[in-house]
């Protein structure tokens, strides 16, 4: 258990290693990517780029720069950013952090339960008309792009029908923290976490009604059948319990990628301050130490998912237990 | 006409009238089966034998009511213990399966769900027709599991499916089927997918069951050496109809339709000369949309006349078999 | 107060002597103090202006970048700073064609220039406070200018290094003394500055913001998220770059000079970072802000217009899009074919990419409409040539332009197009690719993010043919415009910071240029004349397409009145009234 558990910590430190090299490598590899010019400011005479490329130590070798970086991300914390100087990327990732958790598990728990619905009764409806429609709205979710969708979903709600009862309570864009007000937190986040909900939804109410189907030739449900058992029983303690695996592991995975910051489309259209955000400014102002320290953070969070999936996995497969 | 089992004059547990499945293919209706009909009594035993695609399994999974592709008919009447199971709503057929008529199947390995125990899933069946605690339930489990001979009936309870072997786990699938007491138990195929010393076995545990649970087994099978070993009566299906039917020891010695010459025909000699080539019946059965227009096995048949070309009646042959043949009663090979 | 004094007279006739002295002694500093108590009250407390109060709430896209005035080059960030620090001169703050050039704002008077040019002297005004309650002396100034070599500024130098003693400082910043160049005398608080060479510029270098003056004891390095104190009516009191920023009233504010920096109106300023403007537009239209510092993206200007007319904002600024001409790769090093896109391009088309006439002008020149020194010319439309102009763009000229590429030899050509990513420079992009392809060149556009494509194509190493690009001056000049972009001195090869993209250098041009910077010194009207004809000069060469200046859209909401612009400090976010 102990070795196992070693193992899997020594290829998370791989894995990020080799993902922290690869951003440096490519962000420099990047033509116009030195940020010296920037830094310094535009019409900067040479000596100022002398002095910030001195000051910020682009002018020493790169592995020596990676390892600075490295050094102040994780043992001293304290890198600081490119496009806001002064500004730590650790501690500002850290505040973002909650933001991008409440979007993220609010929208999980709606496409977690709403998917479910749809696929298991798309599967138990196999062949009908509430199968196909389901199965139709399945695809027409993953097919709008989220940041259509939230750009939609903040015209209707904040533009053009603000004034209708149906939409006055929709607060403008922002985060209001659970900890200070609760509701304005609820309310700030509803049509977050519907959005980013419909595309998972889509995907996964459609995974799970083929998995569904496909298991309903297994032997195993045939033999279910012939005990007598009711289909309402039969579907949800054989057919959704063996399904399960499948869909936990694919949850596991996109859960993970989310918190990490996944939901970036979904956090810029929204106005929340979330990761996904951080990154896409970081992004956009080119700005390495951020890029670095968020890529870090949701690869962290992938790596991990993944071996909590594993271990999900033997939980819920009992004929994986016994293969080690 | 109903066989008629020497011994008892109670009446018959299971009795099958003009049974048939057809289903749409091809823009037309194409019968699986046709015209079957056949009579089990308590505590009997009865072998269905035939080649794949013959129509046994259609046949038993017609009279459990486990047939659901779509468009599917069934015409007939079945008849369990004088209750009209065709048609039968799907609610009330569900107390029936599982609790007065249970069905194993043939591979073992994939039988049983793989995330729970082999005790939750007898326990369940237990649970789902009878009032019981799980306590309860899983003391009768412990003790079914124990009459069908597998050592550690607790433990084993506990394990899951992958975790017991072929045998073990075939033994748990006929303790699951048995755990209500049901009154005739099908059993589709139940040693094919097991080795010879197992099969052995479970055989033997199957013909007891009329002595220890007081059932009736309708046994599918393609071998006919299991049927000589363990059936009261025999049933001879070709392509979906009635080929011949019988007592076994009136069918092994004296067959009287073409086709059970041939299936008899087909078993190597235990003695003598080793054969070249095994024995075999040359050509292949019709699937069903291409069956010919009159007996089935015509095109196959040493002896097939013109008259071959209507489809032949099941009618009396003597010593209280039926054969579905125009020359059933005409001397055949003694065997 | 007249009370006390008037009953102490009277009571000096009735008590014995000992009581008059002490009476006396008493109104007489009651006499002294009383100048400094009122102005301590008027520190604390001044008469609030009509309309005063509230909190203004504005948002914007971007993140703040640095707080440091002396540093921060974002337009955004300046726009919060110009109500928090001072410099020595500044820009009126009015709109209009008297809102240049420089008037006194810390100083107390405009210094001329003396010693053609070397020597300028200024007494800094007395009783200003900074937020800190520190109050500012000459020591402050000479700190605060040393600071800015010390502290790295992207203008120490190009703007500062006329001073005496700056180009060491430029190359050891540490041991910055600039004891030759400023000089201070803290009894008759003057600064006399002595520069090495004459700067034309410096009165409005000394108002641009990176001389903002800052307490002598600030830390001579970036200050990132901490603003140091400042002097004007405002300080920042709460700071996150990509989140929100939050301004209140400097309470040691008074107001010296209105139209230098006038006192202001809402007791609280906050900004929010983040949204984009799809979102802020709906936003400001709500009411949840009270200003949105992004335009009003095209595709909503409809909806502003028809719903919300009397809260847009248009105001004019110095800023255009143009596509410079790298003159040193072909087929741009050949002047006819550098002419012929300039007469071929659409500059129409690009109005509209930009939302119409309302918003946006075709310029044909490289000094902007507001600019000193601009002269409406246009040298290549219809009907006109750069030896005989027109007053403005009217049409392209097609056939002429044809004419040129069959005469320059360049056709056939393969010619990248480097343009950012972002918004209305694709449609730009496109247009000229086509424009490019009808005179039969084989053109194709490359994108890249906003951020990457400004280092990548000042870069020589790049090799960049055309590069479609916008600029806008620090602060109303010419030179801004003309030398920045396009003098022998702005080259750099080899390195990202390189603004005269089109890599052009024409010694008589420069020296028309120098020679138009100099008259500033003794002729205004002179010197914006013969910038015109330097801008007129350097067009005919050709070393890029000027085409089409931009005005800002923006939307305020229904509560907030009293917007002013002006073409230095954008929208005057203290002059902002709540109601």
């Amino acid at each position: 258990m102990l070795s196992a558990f070693l193992r899997r910590v020594g290829q998370t430190l791989i894995v990020l290693f080799g993902i922290s090299v690869l951003v440096f490598l490519v962000f420099f590899a990047t033509p116009g990517a030195d940020p010296t010019a920037r830094i310094a400011g535009r019409n900067a005479s040479p000596q100022t780029m002398e002095k910030v490329r001195h000051e910020y130590g682009f002018d020493r070798p790169l592995p020596f720069q990676y390892a600075t970086m490295m050094k102040k991300l994780f043992i001293t914390r304290d890198l600081t950013s490119y496009a806001n100087r002064g500004e730590q990327v650790v501690p500002e990732i850290i505040q973002a952090a909650p933001v991008t958790l409440s979007l993220v598990c609010g929208s999980a728990v709606i496409w977690l339960i709403v998917s479910v619905a749809m696929g298991t009764l798309a599967a138990a409806m196999k062949g009908s008309w509430v199968d196909r429609t389901l199965i139709m709205l399945g695809l027409v979710g993953i097919s709008m792009p989220v940041f259509w969708l939230g750009q939609v979903a903040n015209l209707i709600s904040l533009s053009r029908y603000h004034d209708t009862w149906l939409f006055s309570w929709v607060p403008g864009p922002g985060y209001v923290p659970l900890t200070q007000n609760p509701l304005a937190w609820f309310k700030a986040l509803v049509i977050p976490w519907c959005v980013l909900a419909v595309m998972f939804i889509g995907i996964y109410s459609r995974i799970l009604r083929a998995d569904l189907v496909a298991l309903a030739q297994e032997d195993f449900m045939r033999t279910a059948r012939a005990k007598g058992l009711s289909p309402a029983r039969i579907l949800v303690f054989h057919g959704l319990r063996t399904s399960a695996i499948t869909y936990v592991s694919l949850f596991g995975l996109d859960f993970a990628q989310l918190l990490g910051g996944g939901a970036l489309l979904t956090e810029v259209v929204f106005g929340l301050p979330g990761v996904g955000r951080l990154t896409y400014q970081a992004l956009t102002n080119l700005d390495l130490p951020l890029i670095m320290a968020t890529v870090m953070y949701s690869a962290t969070f992938v790596v991990l998912a993944n071996a909590v999936v594993d271990i999900l996995y033997i939980l819920l497969d009992p004929r994986v237990r016994d293969g080690r | 006409m109903a066989v008629n089992f020497p011994h008892s004059t109670s009446q018959p547990l299971l009795e099958v009238k003009d049974l048939c499945v057809s289903i749409p293919s091809y823009g037309r209706s194409v019968a699986l089966i046709e015209h079957i009909s056949f009579t089990l009594r308590e505590r009997e035993i009865l072998g269905l034998v035939g080649e794949s695609g013959s129509g046994k399994s259609v046949t038993a999974t017609a009279i459990m009511g486990l047939l659901d592709t779509p468009g599917l008919k069934i015409t007939g009447s079945v008849r369990f213990r004088g209750q009209e199971l065709v048609g039968l709503s799907a609610r009330k057929m569900r107390a029936i399966r599982g609790r007065d008529i249970a069905m194993i199947f043939q591979d073992p390995m994939t039988a049983f769900t793989p995330v729970y125990t082999v005790g939750w899933q007898i326990d369940e069946q237990i649970m789902a027709h009878e009032r019981l605690s799980r306590k309860q339930a899983r003391e009768r489990t412990v003790q079914l599991l124990a009459e069908m001979g597998v050592p550690d009936p607790t433990r084993t309870a506990n394990r899951y499916p992958h975790q017991l072997s072929g045998g073990l786990r075939q033994r748990a699938v006929i303790a699951m089927a048995l755990s209500c007491n049901p009154t005739l138990l099908i059993a589709d195929e139940p040693t094919t997918a097991l080795d010879v010393t197992v099969q052995a076995q479970i055989l033997e545990l199957i013909s007891t069951l009329r002595d220890t649970h007081g059932s009736s087994v309708l046994l599918i099978t393609h071998d006919m050496g299991v049927v000589a070993e363990t059936c009261d009566s025999v049933m001879v299906l070709y392509s979906g109809r009635i080929a011949e039917t019988g007592l076994a020891e009136a069918l092994f010695a004296h067959p009287r339709h073409p086709y059970t010459t041939a299936l008899l025909n087909s078993i190597p000699p235990f003695y003598g000369e080793r054969p070249h080539r095994l024995p075999a019946i040359a050509g292949t059965p019709p699937a069903p949309h291409e069956r010919p227009a009159g007996c089935a096995f015509s095109p196959r048949c040493h002896d097939a006349q013109t008259i071959c070309s209507t489809i032949p009646p099941l009618s009396p042959a003597g010593n209280g078999q039926q054969a579905a043949c125009f020359f059933s009663t005409s001397g055949q090979q003694e065997h | 107060m007249l009370r006390c004094l008037t009953f102490a007279a009277r009571m000096n006739f009735l008590r014995a002597s000992t009581l008059a002295v002490i009476a006396q002694t008493l109104s007489v500093s009651v006499v002294i103090l009383s100048p400094a108590v009122a102005m301590a009250q008027n520190d604390s407390q001044t008469p609030p202006l009509p309309h005063s109060g509230g909190t203004l709430r504005m948002v914007a896209q971007s993140s703040g970048g640095t707080l440091d005035p002396q540093i921060s080059y974002m337009a955004l960030t300046r726009q919060f700073e110009t109500p928090v620090y001072d410099t020595l001169l500044a820009y009126p703050k009015f709109a209009g064609a008297r809102a240049v050039p420089v008037i006194a704002s810390l100083a107390e008077n405009v210094p001329q220039p003396e010693d053609d040019g070397l020597t300028y002297r200024i007494t800094l005004r007395k009783g200003i406070r900074f937020s800190n309650g520190h109050e500012l002396n000459t020591e402050d100034v000479a700190a605060s200018f040393r600071r800015i070599f010390k502290a790295g500024s992207p203008t120490a130098g190009p703007y500062y290094s006329h001073l005496k003693g700056a180009k060491e400082c430029l190359a050891d910043p540490a041991h910055c003394t600039l004891k030759e160049g400023i000089t201070t005398d803290p009894a008759s608080r003057t600064v006399t500055f002595h520069l090495d060479t004459p700067d034309p510029e410096f009165l409005p270098r000394l108002a641009w913001s990176h001389s903002a003056i800052l307490p002598a004891d600030t830390p001579a390095s970036d200050t990132g998220n901490t603003a140091p104190p400042g002097t004007g009516p405002y300080r920042i009191t709460g700071y996150d770059p990509t989140r929100f920023l939050r301004m209140e009233r400097n309470p040691y504010f008074h107001e010296w000079a209105h139209d230098a920096q006038p006192a202001g109106y809402p007791d609280i300023i906050e900004a929010t970072f983040g949204l984009d403007q799809e979102s802020e537009l709906t936003a400001v239209e709500n009411g949840q802000f009270d200003w949105m510092y992004e335009s009003i993206p095209l595709d909503r200007l409809g909806e502003a217009g028809d719903h919300f007319a009397g809260q847009v904002q248009i105001y004019s600024q110095l800023l255009y899009y143009y596509a410079a001409l790298n003159t040193t790769l072909p087929p741009f090093d050949n002047l006819k074919a550098r002419q012929a896109l300039n007469y071929a391009v659409n500059r129409h088309a690009m109005v509209i990419y930009h939302g119409g006439p309302a918003v946006a002008t075709p310029i044909c020149q490289l000094i902007p409409s507001g600019a000193p020194g601009f002269d409406s010319s246009c040298a290549y439309t219809k009907g006109a040539s750069p030896e005989h102009p027109a007053a403005e763009w009217k049409a392209p000229d097609l056939e002429k332009a044809r004419q040129l590429v069959r005469e320059s030899g360049t056709a056939g050509q393969k010619i990248t197009i480097v343009a950012p990513l972002d918004g209305r420079y694709g449609a730009m992009a496109t247009e000229l690719r086509n424009t490019l392809a009808q005179l039969g060149y084989d053109a194709s556009v490359r994108s890249m993010t906003q951020a990457v494509q400004f280092s990548y194509i000042q870069n020589s190493d790049n090799r960049v043919q055309i590069a479609l690009t916008g600029w806008q001056a620090d602060y109303p000049s010419a030179s801004s415009f003309l030398q920045t972009l396009y003098s022998c001195t702005t080259i750099h090869p080899h390195s990202d910071n390189s603004l005269n993209v089109s890599a052009y250098c024409n010694p008589d041009i420069d020296a028309l240029m120098d020679q138009s910077a100099m008259l500033a010194l003794k002729d205004y009207d002179a010197s914006n004349a013969s910038w015109a004809r330097a801008d007129r000069a350097l067009m005919a060469q050709a070393p890029s397409v000027p085409l089409v200046q931009i005005r800002r859209v923006t939307l305020l909401a229904k509560r907030v009145h009293n917007a002013i612009a002006t073409l230095n400090d954008d929208l005057l976010l203290s002059q902002l009234q709540i109601k």
